[in-house]
């Protein structure tokens, strides 16, 4: 992942700032620090419901193609992507409406509930897996007993 | 957060549902691209109404900015978190711990080494992305002169206050930034799959024939025209092998024959020849070669191109004759099931069951027209009512034309318009010649006119006091008592004639060319027939000027004994007579 080995060197500048600034501020670098990917799997699920509680490895992070296994068998191999534009993720929860704005909200439903919606991230990196191919996870195997040996 | 071994991480996928917008840019800040989107409360809004849309803003101080559309779809995409948290307790020793291995291993494992001993790289999958709105409409659509955006933001700062602008907001710019009522048809790119050029192509032939400028306007011409269509090109317009050359070829040769044919005629010499063309067809092909007048003596008869009757005399043997079926033989007329052959007609061995038919003297087989048009011309010119022939002549042949039919017609009632007409026909020529123009001269006037003179002429002695009025209806027929029956009849097609006139058109169900054909009949019926239609009643007076009809007042009153006795038993008088001249001159013109 060359985002990552670019930063390698950062550390060191983060010692220095860390001896200087309070330390509340160590929460916003961290934040900072944080790099969203979205992994896409459109190719392979085409919209349907992801599995729910599902087991995932993601493997070769340090790779260009890292491979994402869920569940015990199905294996997907990804590749980067700069997206078009920005890919902004919002996260939204359902929020009870105080009683004294019930009546005049004009967004509410029966419920009595509205959403309440937050951004979590934004990103230009996508990851588009694909499903891998038996003869490329034979090769990554050989590839990793390898790199273990 | 999991901790990034070997560059692996595994967990379980998340609960958290997040959704996605795929923004049409690189927005400067989170914040403002929310605020783009309508801010989160927008951006709630839009989530929880039914809408499957999100609208974008690229400016939204800019109360005009077009929005672009985000369409909401489906998806199924993770995010992953990835972190970096420089881990502070083992950070030296991972520093010295990388040196150490610098030299053992490549550059890479040591960046990676390097990477993994500095800090901590903590990676998860924090949110499924099941929703995503992606904005795949044409974005950039909106052009804006970026001072105008500039101005409408300070306007939009004042349209607050002002709550809904003035007229006097309109002063301060906005005007020079109209939106367009409409954007664009089409939001959303479509492929446009054109066809490629020339692949269909109509077949040339077809092209060429139908809509070749050398074709003349396929429309009856003004006897007045000057030059008559000369295009002789057929032969380079139609293809060889077709079945339209073959025919038009014979065609040729029958124009060749004569110059002037009654499309009839043409059409039973094809059939003799086998070739069976419809009536339309037919026309298209001598569309090619032919022309024909819409009014005139040669009316309705096609003429070769190049051909101009109207200078040529030996074109009168090809003259129009008509013949209109009498109203109260039209029902006998009409019970003839069959459309009588063409040939019968001009044999005169059947009644048309068309109540006008336009014939050609030289195909009428009768003896008084044969001879007739073998006489050298009678006058020096073609003129447009009774082409080279003088008018008597045209009323003697008309009337031989009505006898010969009138005799194939059964019953009392054909039987006294027979005699009326054979009366007429036995009269001396001079009675014809009376009603002549006075001179052969070429002026267009109508023979009604001429009539009006004519009567004048004889009348004038037979009735001094009031010779004015008389010429109005026409001269006095001088055997109008002899026949009653004729008379009474010639009355009934009056008071019949206007239901007819306004039957005609409905009834009429025959080819518009036939139609076309009554209207000339009309027409001609004012100029040599007095005797029919409410249009012969009505024409002569019309016809006389205004200043005449004053002059005609004007003796009234001189006239008169007293000026009470002139304005009223003379006019009341008059209309009588008008009235019962009318008929008598009615049985006479009847010729």
């Amino acid at each position: 992942m060359g985002g990552m080995a670019n930063s390698a060197e950062e550390p060191v500048v983060d010692v220095h700032r860390e001896s200087e600034v309070a330390p509340e501020n160590d929460l916003e670098e961290h934040e900072e620090e944080d790099e969203y990917v979205i992994l896409d799997l459109e190719e392979v699920f085409h919209g349907a419901a992801l599995p729910a509680n599902c087991a995932y490895t993601l493997s070769g992070l340090d790779t260009m193609n890292p491979v994402l296994t869920l569940g015990d068998d199905l294996k997907l191999i990804g590749e980067y992507e700069e997206t078009m534009g920005t890919v902004l993720v919002f996260t939204e929860r359902d929020e009870e409406v105080p009683e004294d704005e019930r009546i005049r909200g004009s967004n509410l439903k029966e419920t009595g509930t509205r959403k309440r919606v937050s951004s979590l991230c934004q990103t230009q990196r996508k990851l588009k897996f694909r499903l891998m191919e038996r003869k490329e996870s034979k090769d990554l195997s050989v590839q990793e007993k390898r790199s273990r040996v | 957060m999991g901790l990034v071994v070997g560059g692996t991480i595994s967990g379980k996928l998340p609960e958290q549902v997040a959704f996605a917008v795929n923004y049409p840019g690189y927005p400067s800040s989170v914040s403002r691209a929310i605020e783009t989107l309508g801010g989160e409360e927008g951006l709630a809004k839009a989530r929880s109404s039914e809408l499957n849309f999100l609208e974008l803003k690229f400016r939204p101080e800019d109360p005009y900015a077009h929005p672009a559309f985000g369409e909401l779809n489906h998806s199924s995409d993770l995010v992953l978190r990835l972190s970096r948290k420089p881990n502070r307790k083992n950070w030296r020793r991972d520093t010295v711990d990388s040196a150490i291995s610098t030299s053992a291993e490549s550059v890479e494992d040591e960046n990676a080494k390097a990477l993994q001993s500095t800090e901590d790289i903590r990676a998860e999958i924090v949110a499924k992305v099941d929703k995503t709105y992606a904005f795949e409409g044409m974005t950039d659509y909106q052009y804006v002169v970026a001072v105008h955006a500039d101005e409408n933001r300070g306007h939009k700062r004042r349209g607050h206050q002002q709550e809904k602008g003035s007229l006097l907001d309109m002063e301060h710019g906005e005007l020079l930034m109209l939106v367009p009522p409409l954007f664009s048809v089409k939001d959303l790119p479509e492929d446009i799959f054109l066809r490629p050029p020339g692949g269909k192509k109509p077949k040339q032939g077809l092209v060429e024939t139908e809509i070749s400028p050398e074709i003349v306007v396929p429309f009856a011409l003004d006897f007045k025209i000057k030059e008559v269509p000369t295009t002789t090109t057929w032969k380079q317009q139609l293809d060889r092998s077709s079945d339209a050359y073959a025919r038009t070829e014979a065609l040729v040769k029958m124009f060749e024959e004569r110059p002037v044919w009654a499309k009839n005629t043409l059409n039973e010499r094809l059939m003799e020849q086998e070739i069976f063309v419809t009536d339309a067809y037919l026309r298209s092909l001598l569309f090619r070669i032919s022309y024909y007048f819409g009014c005139g003596p040669f009316r309705n008869l096609w003429i070769k191109n190049g051909y101009d009757p109207r200078v040529d005399p030996e074109s009168r043997r090809y003259q129009a004759l008509d013949f209109r079926v009498p109203a109260v033989l039209r029902v006998q007329s009409s019970q003839s099931k069959a459309s009588p052959s063409w040939k019968d007609l001009c044999f005169f061995k059947t009644v048309p069951t068309k109540r006008f038919t336009i014939f050609q003297m030289h195909d009428l087989q009768d003896e008084v027209i044969q001879a007739e048009i073998s006489k050298p011309p009678e006058r020096a010119t073609c003129g447009e009512s009774t082409g080279w022939y003088r008018l008597s002549t045209i009323q003697r042949m008309r009337l031989v034309v009505r006898i010969r039919f009138l005799e194939l017609y059964s019953g009392d009632v054909a039987r006294s318009l027979e005699n009326a007409e054979r009366k007429n026909l036995s009269r001396p020529r001079s009675a014809f010649e009376l009603e002549e123009e006075p001179t052969n001269s070429v002026k267009n006037v109508p023979e009604r006119t001429c009539n009006a003179d004519a009567g004048d002429g004889i009348e004038g002695a037979s009735e001094p006091l009031q010779p004015e009025l008389l010429t109005i209806g026409g001269h006095v027929d001088d055997m109008g008592e002899d026949e009653p029956a004729a008379k009474i009849f010639e009355e009934e097609e009056l008071e019949d004639e206007e239901d007819d006139e306004e039957d005609e058109e409905e009834l009429e169900d025959d080819e518009d060319e036939e139609e076309f054909e009554e209207v000339d009949m009309q027409s001609e019926n004012e100029v040599g027939k007095l005797n029919f239609g409410p249009d012969g009643y009505m024409d002569p007076a019309d016809n006389i000027p205004k200043n005449y009809l004053q002059a005609l007042l004007g003796k009234f009153s001189f006239s008169g004994d007293g000026v009470g006795d002139a304005a009223n038993h003379p006019p009341a008088k008059a209309d009588d007579e008008e009235y019962t001249i009318y008929e008598q001159d009615e049985d006479e013109e009847d010729d």
